[in-house]
């Protein structure tokens, strides 16, 4: 127990565009994992404080990317998860998605693909594509 | 066949006389986020509204910028920019706001005799100078005419020749935002092996989404000490996928003959010179430039607006009409904004002025009465790299937009006059990526008059923390 290592963590929140740089203080056992989180520092709003939690122990992150549009004014189509999932999923993700096509029309907010690699998040249209 | 025919037509009527007319209130070009954010505004203060866009689609620019990180301050969620761009597209469908798509504006007349074609539609407008937009489509050429227009062109990228990177010329070369809308819009796969110059916002968000789409990135390559764009994209694009930030570095030759092979980047010194010795070839077959943004003025200018050579957008007063009167600016044609959010506050004021002219108030009829003999330019100083609005013309609340040129821990904002410090601001930290706003109170602008001052200046000075 005594092997246990206190790390200062500094990067930025990125929930507002405050971008508020955080000092994290954080307790890491002899293999690197994370303990505990000590103390958050540098935020101006409870939600850095969630922020910097969320980031030490499963970084999230909306996805966006675009997918294949048959019949449609436009090639692609936006998409994006509709929540953050976790970036450690991106590439997987990426792998998935890379291969749909949707027919036109689209409007935003349709679901191209629900619950996203069992995220229970769905992928959905960033945009309306009208038929060609 | 429709073109040529059109053509035929044309020349047989006789030039200009063919050419129809159409009258508005106010007439917008631009249909990206500033162009609909004013259209929607001046439709909303009872203005009858045109858009011109080049584009086949509303959007601009934001239809191809696909990632999240807009609407924070605007809707209090975070959108992608396709979703930002879509909120304002169905807002501007549910009025009668009139869409010109695939049209291209090629030339504003703010002359005398200006609209006179459309006298007979214009006959309420008294005094006020017509201007005629004319634009160019498939169907052919058309004059719009406004009592005010609203700029709303945005911005274009720098480009390798105006950063003068020696070397051969390969392709393999492209602007970040280019390289954006091939992989975004158009389907396209620039390459396969990307170096990005610049830490701009959108090389970095390029750096992420080469990655995700298969294209490894060699790194980001940054001439100044310190990143370019958002702290944010810093972190998500470039800190999650472990690209590395090469700062004080640059391209400093491109190697390939049809294509791209390899790019030579060297260290550079306070000076911002490259150092002889610290050479290092990276292969690669694409480079990304992402090395500053322009604002597309060629139309203001052709109308005789006057530009500021520090923002390279029109010199403005605060109601961001330019000197033209009639003619207003707002978003990245104005001065290249750091966030969409930003460009729509800045552009609902725009249309809410022109419609205020247009219909007849004058400008500032929301903003106050023009103060009498209110004339007071407005000047940066120290590392303030500009102030807009560039000219005050009413003792009224001014929204003050200004850049710092290099970041600093510890600054703080003087607004002087006469020599005279009217106004010190809290000391905080000031970093160039962003746009800073400041209320400049009507007393302060009442102060400088009666001090007799022709200019207020915004300085933003470094101070030595003790």
């Amino acid at each position: 127990m005594s092997t246990n290592a206190i790390e200062k963590l500094k990067f930025n929140c990125t929930t507002c565009p405050s971008e508020c740089l955080l000092t994290v203080e954080v307790e890491r056992d002899a293999d690197g994992a994370l303990v505990e989180v000590h103390s958050v520092t540098g935020n101006n709003c409870p939600r850095g404080d969630k922020f910097a939690h969320q980031e030490l122990t499963c970084p999230t992150r909306v996805l966006t990317t675009t997918v294949a549009v048959s019949g449609g004014d436009e090639t692609l189509l936006p998409v994006r998860t509709a929540e953050a999932i976790p970036l450690a999923l991106h590439a997987q993700a990426m792998n998935l998605i890379r291969g749909l096509v949707v027919n036109a029309p689209i409007r935003m907010g349709d679901v191209v693909l629900e619950n996203l690699l069992n995220t229970n998040i769905d992928l959905i249209a960033s945009m309306d594509i009208d038929p060609a | 066949m429709a073109t040529l025919d059109m053509r035929d037509g044309r020349a047989k009527a006789g030039a200009v006389a063919s050419v129809s007319t159409k009258a508005f209130d106010v007439v917008v070009i631009g249909g990206g986020p500033a162009g609909m954010a004013a259209a929607l505004a001046a439709h909303n203060a009872g203005a009858h509204v045109a858009i011109v866009e080049r584009e086949q689609h509303l959007g601009g620019i934001l239809r191809q910028c696909i990632h999240p990180g807009f609407g924070l301050s605007h809707f209090k969620q975070e959108l992608t920019g396709p979703e930002y761009a879509q909120r304002f597209i169905d807002q501007v469908r549910a009025t009668d706001v009139a869409l010109f798509l695939g049209s291209m504006v090629i030339g504003i007349d703010s002359g005398e005799g200006a609209g006179a074609s459309a006298s007979g539609v214009d006959e309420a407008s008294g005094a006020t100078a017509v201007h005629t937009v004319t634009l160019m489509s498939r169907a052919g050429m058309l004059q719009l005419t406004g009592r005010a227009v609203v700029l709303a062109m945005g911005c274009r990228e720098r480009t390798r020749s105006e950063i003068k990177i020696p070397g051969s010329r390969p392709a393999g070369v492209f602007t970040a935002g280019l390289a954006q809308r091939y992989i975004n819009i158009e389907n396209l796969k620039p390459g396969s092996r990307a170096v990005i110059l610049g830490s701009g916002d959108i090389g970095l968000i390029m750096a992420r989404r080469c990655t995700l789409e298969g294209i490894s990135v060699e790194g980001v390559y940054e001439l100044m000490p310190y990143a370019n764009g958002l702290r944010r994209n810093v972190k998500n694009c470039l800190d999650d996928f472990g690209i590395p930030l090469h700062l004080s570095t640059t391209v400093t030759r491109v190697i390939g003959h049809d294509r791209v092979e390899a790019v030579e980047v060297s260290k550079v010194d306070e000076h911002l010179a490259p150092i002889p010795g610290t050479e290092r070839v990276v292969p690669c077959d694409t480079l990304l430039l992402s090395v500053g943004l322009i604002p597309e003025n060629e139309l203001s200018v052709g109308a005789g607006v006057e530009l500021d050579p520090r923002t390279r957008g029109a010199v403005v007063d605060q109601s961001l009409q330019t000197g033209v009167p009639g003619i207003f600016a707002c978003g990245n044609v104005l001065h290249v904004h750091d966030l969409a959010d930003n460009v729509t506050t800045e552009s609902e004021h725009a249309g809410a002025a022109a419609a205020a002219y247009a219909l007849g108030g004058g400008a500032d009829a929301e903003a106050g009465a023009p103060g009498a003999g209110c004339q007071l330019t407005v000047s940066p100083a120290s590392i303030a790299g500009y102030a807009l609005p560039g000219r005050i013309t009413a003792v009224a609340l001014t929204k003050l937009n200004f850049r710092v040129r290099r970041p600093v821990d510890a600054a703080r904002v003087r607004i002087l006059a006469d020599g005279e410090e009217l106004f010190t601001g809290k000391v905080r930290a000031f970093k160039p990526g962003v746009m800073e706003s400041f209320p400049l109170p009507a007393k302060v602008i009442k102060q400088a008059l009666d001090l007799g001052a022709s200019e207020i200046i915004l300085s933003v000075e470094p101070v030595k923390e003790a």
